[in-house]
Parts: structure tokens; C-alpha cells; sequence
């Protein structure tokens, strides 16, 4: 195995998920491609860790790697997933389905499409529980009402009977949380829970998963486009670029000492990229010139060599090493001081 | 209930419709059942004898009175007489019936029974060998003639192998056995150009439902393969297959003209053939309708099937 790239890991706990120099692969007809590369980190019960980087960067990739849900052309080439004391990467396909909605959950972008318009939201909770619980029909049922009324659906025993077209948006999200926590799982996988909502009903939805995993302990993975978003909600940030993990740090140390040009892009505040960073109200991914390489075509070096205003001849040749640049901050750039100087 | 109420009210125009236009392309057809009935009788019956008989069956008058006649009788459950078989149209039709609903419906249900599951394994083991052999069969069954698939049949089964009777049809109520035996090649023949039709189309649905955000949280809350297939995709995947056996009945019936007159069946598509031929109109206009009715009760069924199976339906 590869020398797994470097992890800021708070000392004396056992975190809930280890990711250990993750690669996954895509076979496209004619070649192989990685979507994400060499990626670790870890996380702890009852923490959230933000992940962040445009689209494309493999975020979802990663998530989906961790509950061994990848489309057929895409698979683990290396790396270890340390679960609970076990390599979830191997494990025999029955024993992963034991894991998948009982001790790993997750939720996805489209509340409008990710349950099913065929069956009551009731049956689709109490699926769950009947499978990982082993409750009966009847007892399951009963339990999924307490779910509707836990996710603050009103008229929770209506509802059950009720389905997803006659829900909103938002209710439907509430549902798909409802289906994730149902087992009390021990992390979930929140692949931008809120971007498909609008904005009153995001920070609802938000405040639901805080409380119950504030009840509940779970470590949440939160993938998002939104800085505000993680700013308000995240212990931690990862920065994902062009399948790397390029920057991760706690919320405040990123937010106050961005290491990567490319974090300090998403920032909006890096004045050499052109005019388009001015930081937009809300702490949206601002623009940064240039788009992400196509996997197809990474640059030899840095993958943000072409759009970065730091690049030396250096960043164009050899790709930069994970680093700690702070305490507990690390980052993949070869000119991270330059980067935090140019913030004074 | 209003939903059925309205279906059954659209029905009307187009039972209208087809019976003009077949009552219209009867009537272009040269001869008349007189001149049928004559020529195969060889008798020398003179020009006034056809004249007379012509105006006694109302053969002569214009052809919109003859329509409206038959409207107004029709109404009243008069089909109409038989001028070919003298009897009353009913009497003619009536037995004609079992026969075709038997042999049609094993191979409707043989159909469903068959592609549902083809359909979907094919899906979700694409480009397995079982596929590219779903395929090729689906291909073939679809560009193979009815009279070629049964040919073939009476051909190998029947007269070579010997193991089924190459013609004809026995009801149930006299010799169940012998019942069946008669039905297996006619279903078998109609039903491989429905399962060619039917197992694409359950392909292709079932492939796009497996692509949807459901199924991956299907997945993601640790259902088994199976589970999330049969629970999961096939509610969903079978609806547009659902829609498409409800058209198909119509083709159904056109087999099997085809098929009874290959095997010899005393059914409803055979009588046609032999009505169109002998110019007996109102056997013609009675089994048109006959189909037409059918085909529309189908579709009725087949759309609170869809109800049944799709909650979104129910509330618009
Ligand atoms: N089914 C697929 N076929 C081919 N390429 C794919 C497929 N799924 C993902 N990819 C590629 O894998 C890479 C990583 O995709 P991923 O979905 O992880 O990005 P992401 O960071 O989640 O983006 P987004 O913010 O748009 O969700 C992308 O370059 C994408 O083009
Ligand atoms: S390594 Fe070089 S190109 Fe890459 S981000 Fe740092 S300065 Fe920019
Ligand atoms: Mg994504």
C-alpha cells in the first residue's frame, strides 16, 4: 500500500471512520481515471467534517466510497476505510449491506427523487427498521411515526400514509433524514443535504441534523458548496481539489488562515485572481477563473498550477506534499507561506 | 368511479369510428353476399331472383340508411342476421368467442409471465450472455411472421415431433386435456411476438428506473439486490409496460387471424377472414365491434391497474 498522505487527528479518541490513502478509480472505455486521490482523514463521534471544492472534485466520490455504494465503473484501487475497527474496503458484500443503513447512512441532493413515488413514507422508514432492527411490520410502523414526529413532521401518524408527491421539499428531506437516522448510525453521509432547498428551509434542515446528532452522537461527513453552510455547522474543513485533498484544518483556523490559493480563492478574497472573487453575501463558492482539469488532462505538477496566481516553475513540475503549515493545519501548496503572507 | 364513467364515454366515438369505416371498406369491396352465395352455389339463379333476395336483406338501399339501420338495431342488441350461415349474427359469433379468449389471454398472461422477469434480469445483468440471448430472441421474435412462427411449429412440434395436435381446438367443457393440448401452439405462436415487444420494453424501463436517486437509497439502506429490485424498481419499472399491454390486446387480435387460420381454429379472427371473404356484412360488422369493445374494456382495465399501481395517479 502507499504511504498514506498525513491526518490532523485529535489525540486520545478513537475516531468513528479513519480514511487512509483512498484512491478511487473510474474504468472508462479506453482508460483508467482517478477521482479521488491518495485522500485521508478521520473523524470523531458526534463531530462534522465540511468538505468542500467545486464540482467534479470528487466529494461525492469519496462519500460514496465509504458506503461502498460506487456505480459500477468506479472502484476502491487503494487506501483503507477503518470503520469501527474494521477495513471496510474487502469486506464481503453481506456484512457491508449490515453496515449501510444501520451504522453508515446517507443522504443525497434530490429530495425530490430519492424516495420512492410508489410507496408511503411510512413503509420507506419502516423498511429500515425492520431490517436492521428486526422489528416486526406492525412495531416498525409505530417507530417510523416516532421518526416523523422526531425529523418535526406535523401530524406524524397522517403523514405515514402519505406519499412523497404530497410532500414538499423540505418534508421530503426531512424524510430522507428520518430514513438515515432511524438506526442511530454512528456516521452519515450528507452529500449537500440542503443545495436543492431554498434558503429558510435549508437552515431548518441544518438545525434538525445539529439536534439529533447532538442527541444521537453522530459523526456527520458534510459535503457542500456552501462556506456558510460550514462555517455554521463544521469542526472541521477538508478542501478538496481535482480529486486531492488539498487543505484541512478546524472551521476558524481555515476560515482565518487559509494555506491553499485555492481555499483562499474559494474565499473570494485573493485580489491577484481578477475581479470575479468579491465574497458573495452568503460565503457561496465565489468564482475562480479557470475551470477544474479534467481528470483526463491533470497537469504533471500542482492540479492548480494553471489558474493559481502563487504558481512558480516548482508547482508546474512536481505535485506539492500534504503538509502541516500550522498547528493542526495542513496543506498541499509549495508556497503556503507566500499564501498566508499575502493575508496580512 | 367518475374516471371509469368518463373512459367509457370516450370509448363511444371511437367504437363509432371504426364501425363506419369498416362498414365504408365493406362496402367498396366488388360483390355483394348475393353474388358470393350464387356463384358458390353454381345454381343459375336468374338476375331477378339475386334482385329480389338483395332487396329482401336491404342490399340494395343507399348505404347510409343500411348503416343507420344497423346503429339502430345494434342498440337494441340486434346484431343482425347472417345472411352466409343463416342464422342471427349472435349465433354465429357466440361460439366463436371461447376459442380466441382462451388461446389470446394464455398467450397474454405466458407474455407477462415471461418478459416481466426477462425484462428485468437483463437489466440489471447487462450485457450478461442471458441478455445478448434476450436480445437476439426479442429481435427475432419481432421480425418473424405469425404464420412463419406457427408454421414452424406445427411443422417441428406437430408433425415431426408429434407431440401436439397441428390443428383445430377443443373447448375445456368437453375434454380438458385435449383442451389444452390444442391451445399450447396457437398461444405459444401468438405469444412470442408479445414477449419480443414486452421484454424491451421491461428492459429499457427497468434499466432507467435502476439509474433513479431511489434506488441508490434503496442501496444505501442496506437492501439486498433482490430487495431493492422486486420492492423497489419493479412497481415502477412495470408501469409503461403495463400501458403497452393494454395496447397490444389490439394486436392481439390481429394474430390471430393469422394464427387460427394456420391452425385451424374455429375462433373470431377465423370468422372474420371468412366473413370479409363471403361479403357477409353484418358477421363483419358484429366481430369488428366484437374487438373494438374488447380492446377498450382492456384499456379501461389496464388504467385502474395503473391507479392501483401509481399512488400519483390517484389524487389528479
Ligand atoms: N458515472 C460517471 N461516469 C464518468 N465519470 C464520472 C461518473 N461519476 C463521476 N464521474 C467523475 O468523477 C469525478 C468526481 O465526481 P464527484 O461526483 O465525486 O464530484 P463532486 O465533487 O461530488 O461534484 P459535485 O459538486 O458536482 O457533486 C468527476 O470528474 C466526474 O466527472
Ligand atoms: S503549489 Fe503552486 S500552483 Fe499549487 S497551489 Fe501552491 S502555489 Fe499554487
Ligand atoms: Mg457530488
Amino acid at each position: 500500500m502507499a504511504e498514506a498522505s498525513p491526518t490532523t487527528l485529535p489525540e486520545n479518541v478513537a475516531p468513528v471512520i479513519a480514511v487512509e490513502g483512498l484512491r478511487t478509480e473510474l474504468a472508462l472505455r479506453d482508460r483508467v481515471l482517478p477521482a479521488v486521490i491518495d485522500v485521508s482523514f478521520a473523524l470523531k463521534r458526534g463531530q462534522t467534517l465540511g468538505v468542500v471544492g467545486e464540482s467534479g472534485c470528487g466529494k461525492s466520490m469519496t462519500a460514496l466510497s465509504i458506503a461502498r455504494l460506487l456505480p459500477p465503473i468506479a472502484r476502491i484501487a487503494a487506501g483503507r476505510l477503518l470503520f469501527d475497527g474494521r477495513d471496510l474496503v474487502g469486506l464481503p458484500e453481506p456484512d457491508m449491506r449490515r453496515v449501510r443503513g444501520r451504522d453508515i447512512s446517507m443522504i443525497f441532493q434530490e429530495p425530490m427523487t430519492s424516495l420512492n413515488p410508489v410507496k408511503t413514507i411510512g413503509y420507506q422508514i419502516a423498511e429500515v427498521l425492520m431490517l436492521h432492527v428486526g422489528l416486526t411490520r406492525r412495531q416498525a410502523w409505530d417507530a417510523a411515526i416516532e421518526k416523523l414526529r422526531l425529523v418535526k413532521i406535523p401530524e406524524p401518524a397522517r403523514r405515514a400514509g402519505e406519499y412523497p408527491h404530497q410532500l414538499s421539499g423540505g418534508m421530503r428531506q426531512r424524510v430522507m433524514i428520518a430514513i438515515a437516522l432511524a438506526c442511530n448510525p454512528k456516521l452519515l453521509l450528507a452529500d449537500e443535504p440542503t443545495t436543492a432547498l431554498d434558503v429558510t428551509i435549508q437552515a431548518q434542515i441544518m438545525e434538525l441534523m445539529a439536534e439529533l446528532q447532538e442527541s444521537l452522537g453522530t459523526a456527520i461527513m458534510l459535503i457542500t458548496h456552501d462556506l456558510g453552510l460550514v462555517a455554521e455547522n463544521a469542526d472541521r474543513v477538508i478542501v478538496m481539489y481535482a480529486g486531492r485533498k488539498v487543505e484541512e484544518a478546524e472551521v476558524n483556523e481555515l476560515f482565518a488562515a487559509p494555506c491553499h490559493p485555492y481555499t483562499l480563492g474559494l474565499l473570494g478574497s485573493i485580489p491577484e485572481l481578477g475581479a470575479s472573487l468579491t465574497r458573495t453575501g452568503r460565503g457561496r463558492l465565489s468564482e475562480i477563473k479557470g475551470s477544474v482539469p479534467s481528470l483526463t488532462q491533470l497537469p504533471p505538477g500542482c492540479a492548480f498550477a494553471p489558474r493559481c496566481g502563487f504558481a512558480s516553475e516548482q508547482c508546474h513540475r512536481a505535485v506539492p506534499p500534504l503538509e502541516e503549515k500550522r498547528p493542526g493545519h495542513i496543506a498541499a501548496c509549495w508556497h503556503a507561506d507566500r499564501v498566508l503572507e499575502s493575508l496580512s | 368511479m367518475q374516471f371509469v364513467i368518463k373512459r367509457v364515454l370516450a370509448a363511444i366515438p371511437v367504437v363509432f369510428l371504426t364501425s363506419v369505416i369498416i362498414f365504408s371498406l365493406m362496402r367498396l369491396l366488388p360483390g355483394d353476399p348475393i353474388t358470393v352465395m350464387a356463384g358458390q352455389s353454381q345454381s343459375d339463379a336468374s338476375p331477378e331472383l339475386l334482385q329480389q333476395l338483395r332487396h329482401q336483406y336491404g342490399f340494395d338501399r343507399p348505404v347510409y340508411v343500411q348503416y343507420g339501420l344497423w346503429v339502430q338495431r345494434a342498440l337494441s342488441g340486434d346484431l343482425g342476421y347472417s345472411v352466409y350461415n343463416r342464422l342471427p349474427v349472435w349465433d354465429v359469433l357466440r361460439p366463436r368467442i371461447l376459442p380466441t379468449a382462451q388461446i389470446g389471454l394464455t398467450a397474454w398472461i405466458l407474455a407477462i409471465l415471461v418478459s416481466l422477469p426477462l425484462g428485468a434480469y437483463t437489466a440489471v445483468r447487462m450485457n450478461s450472455w442471458v441478455d445478448w440471448l434476450g436480445t437476439a430472441l426479442a429481435l427475432i421474435g419481432a421480425a418473424m411472421p405469425y404464420f412463419l412462427t406457427g408454421g414452424l411449429f406445427i411443422y417441428f412440434v406437430a408433425m415431426r415431433g408429434g407431440m401436439l395436435p397441428a390443428s383445430g381446438f377443443v373447448s375445456p367443457f368437453v375434454d380438458f386435456w385435449q383442451s389444452v393440448r390444442t391451445t399450447i401452439l396457437p398461444a405459444l405462436t401468438l405469444t412470442f411476438a408479445l414477449i419480443a415487444v414486452l421484454t424491451r420494453q421491461a428492459r429499457s424501463s427497468f434499466a432507467e428506473t435502476m439509474q433513479l436517486a431511489y434506488i441508490r437509497t434503496a442501496r444505501a439502506k442496506g437492501l439486498g439486490e433482490g430487495a431493492v429490485v422486486f420492492r423497489h424498481a419493479a412497481q415502477n419499472a412495470i408501469l409503461p409496460v403495463v400501458t403497452i399491454l393494454g395496447l397490444q390486446l389490439g394486436s392481439l387480435f390481429s394474430g390471430a387471424v393469422v394464427t387460427e387460420t394456420v391452425f385451424a381454429v374455429p375462433g373470431v379472427g377465423r370468422l372474420l377472414v371468412d366473413a370479409i371473404l363471403s361479403r357477409d356484412y353484418a358477421v363483419v360488422q358484429a366481430v369488428v365491434l366484437f374487438i373494438t369493445l374488447s380492446v377498450v374494456l382492456a384499456n379501461l382495465l389496464v388504467d385502474i391497474a395503473y391507479g392501483l399501481l401509481d399512488p400519483r395517479i390517484k389524487q389528479s
